[in-house]
């Protein structure tokens, strides 16, 4: 779905992603990680297209990220970035029939694409509320309710991409459940997701997939169970620690 | 609530009136109810506006002029309500709504509900190159009658060419970088400023006199000339904001998201801002500055009908009409048979309503 071939980011003397070669599935859950300045948010801002690599190059479906029209990259792909929220009091519905924008449909059709989100994701409470006085844990549920409604066609979500920078972040450990089963169900319609995160076993529980990165440099990608081996961590992270099973689908990394 | 949930199918729901629906109507006829209200009641307000003032107007006077009757004195009244009263209320009203539509945009653009279109050196340097002629025309050499046609052309072209130099230090290599915008015009300003306060030093006290009157603002001597290429100036860039409403909306949640669902943000950005400047340099140009007209109007409406510029738009433009209309009306008529300067008025409504807002927002109820 998403490919990166021998990408290279530069700025000034500092190289922050070196020859960097990925392929993310779709319909997979694939996640980013590596310790702080590894180049995962770099990843992520030139998968998103906010920059530009100084080589190599990025392609989405088949085609190069840099000719796609905005348009059509507005209903493939939906990018929910750690930011600030807007000041102005939008109500909830407003902010998420906005997603529709860059879709060519009539107003019907758009009200009828938020309603189907709107229920989906038990929103109905919060609909008339300003986006300014939700709760941190809200707020998510709103952006991630816009991000799936931007991508949604007749047919679900089957080859769109969600791209996502640290979500869990803010939230407590009752949200962070909350959210990450909301992720699944975007997964179930046949979406396909990238996610940022700090938490490797928090990864470890939901990824189908994972990239390490260490300062710019791949240290090993493919399918989780593959990659979340001892050696791997320790040289991503430079930490000591071994990796534990629970069941047949569960491992966590226990530091020393 | 995945369980319960997963069973709802992803395709558009059949046709009923769900809740998304019921909210959109209820706030699309809230909405143009206000805008038809609002529509139903401009007729009256200029026939009230056009009423008052230091020679009192009949309506049958007006009627005898009209149909022809041989009466003098509504010969007079009809004059004064053709050629005196009438083109100076449009005046108010066309200025009125293209400044408060100026800073919904502005305020937009800047992602600030505190800015306003002064920020781009607009009336700064409308006021300076004003001034410039005032004080230096007569030693020019040009001839006194030439000054009034010199005056509105001179603050036009300050107000481009000061605003212009504000977005050329805003310009970097990816385009207008809004914080930059602020920033160069913050810098601007003050030296604008400075050179006022250099002019205001050589004037002679007359001279003096009138640039402290131009920078209030007045409505009078307003005529049909002036209202027709107003009206043009102020029409034009309002439709380009008009055209690009949808994606300012969707601007105001940050620059990087409204790229992310498609928007040319630069594009957007640039023929805004550049609209901003030109409809405010028309309603400056003639009249000078009105204040706290484009912070304010953005402000109230934005109270009563949210941040979306689909609905900000339109309904800041009656309500600013609706303010300069009433406040010159009143700057006219309250102290007869001498008048105010309109920009005292609107300063007398803006200043507590933006300390208002800055009390509130100290007591952090900020949420406009």
């Amino acid at each position: 779905m998403f490919e990166t071939n021998n990408l290279s980011v530069r700025v000034g003397n500092t190289t922050l992603l070196n020859n960097v070669t990925v392929h993310f599935h779709s319909n997979q859950l694939s996640a980013i990680l590596g310790a702080n300045g590894a180049g995962k948010s770099t990843l992520l801002k030139v998968l998103s297209g906010d920059i530009a690599p100084s080589s190599g190059t990025v392609s989405l479906c088949g085609q190069k990220l840099h000719e796609w029209p905005a348009d059509e990259l507005a209903t493939t792909r939906a990018i929910m970035a750690q930011q600030r929220r807007p000041q102005f009091a939008f109500t909830v519905l407003e902010y998420l029939m906005l997603a529709r924008h860059a879709w060519v449909e009539s107003k019907q059709q758009s009200i009828e694409f938020t309603d189907t989100i709107v229920q989906r994701l038990e929103l109905q409470p919060f609909l008339q509320r300003p986006i300014t006085q939700l709760s941190g844990g809200e707020w998510q549920r709103v952006q991630f309710a816009r991000s799936w409604l931007q991508v949604l066609s007749h047919e679900g979500v089957k080859n769109k991409v969600l791209l996502l920078d640290e979500p869990t972040a803010a939230l407590d450990i009752y949200q962070q459940g909350r959210f990450f089963s909301l992720l699944k169900e975007f997964m179930t319609e046949g979406g396909t997701v990238l996610i940022v995160l700090h938490d490797i076993n928090q990864a470890a529980r939901i990824a189908d997939a994972m990239l390490l990165l260490n300062q710019g440099h791949v240290v090993a990608s493919g399918r989780t169970q593959d990659v979340f081996s001892e050696s791997h961590l320790n040289r991503c992270f430079n930490v000591s620690g071994s990796v534990q099973h629970h069941g047949d689908n569960h491992a966590y990394f226990h530091y020393l | 609530m995945s369980e319960q949930t997963s069973a709802i199918p992803m395709q558009p729901p059949a046709a009923r009136v769900s809740e998304t629906q019921r909210l959109l109507t209820r706030d699309h006829t809230r909405f143009m109810t206000l805008c038809a209200g609002l529509l139903i009641v401009a007729p009256l307000l200029v026939m009230w506006a056009a009423s008052q003032g230091a020679m009192s107007l009949s309506l049958e006077a007006l009627w005898q002029s009209i149909t022809g009757t041989d009466n003098t004195d509504a010969n007079l009244q009809m004059k004064v309500m053709w050629e005196i009263r009438l083109p100076r209320v449009l005046m108010s009203l066309i200025t009125g709504a293209g400044l408060a539509i100026s800073g919904a945009v502005m305020q937009g653009i800047c992602r600030n509900p505190l800015a306003d279109p002064g920020l781009i050196g607009v009336s700064s340097g409308a006021a300076l190159f004003a001034a410039v002629v005032m004080v230096f025309g007569g030693a020019m050499g040009l001839p006194a009658v030439l000054q009034p046609l010199l005056l509105p052309i001179a603050a036009f072209t300050g107000a481009l060419v000061v605003s212009m130099l504000v977005f050329r230090l805003a310009r970097t290599t990816s385009g207008i970088n809004t914080l930059l915008l602020i920033l160069a015009g913050v810098a601007i300003n003050a030296l604008v400023g400075t050179l006022m306060g250099l002019l205001a030093y050589v004037a002679d006290d007359g001279t003096l006199r009138l640039i402290t009157f131009w920078s209030m603002g007045s409505y009078a001597g307003a005529n049909w000339q002036q209202v027709g290429l107003v009206a043009l100036g102020v029409g034009l860039p309002a439709t380009l904001m008009w055209r690009y409403k949808t994606e300012l909306t969707l601007m105001l949640s940050g620059e990087q998201e409204a790229k992310y669902l498609g928007v040319p943000v630069q594009k957007v950005k640039s023929y805004s801002l550049f609209a901003v400047a030109l409809l405010t340099a028309c309603c400056v140009c003639f009249t000078g500055i009105v204040g706290f007209v484009g912070l304010v109007t953005p402000h109230i409406c934005r109270m009563v009908v949210g941040p979306d510029l689909r609905k900000l738009l339109p309904l800041s433009a009656l309500t600013g009409a609706f303010l300069v209309g009433s406040a010159d009306t009143l700057a006219r008529t309250l102290i007869i048979p001498s008048e105010l300067p309109v920009g005292i008025v609107t300063s007398c409504l803006g200043v507590p309503f933006f300390l208002y807002l800055l009390l509130r927002e100290r007591k952090g109820q900020y949420h406009v």
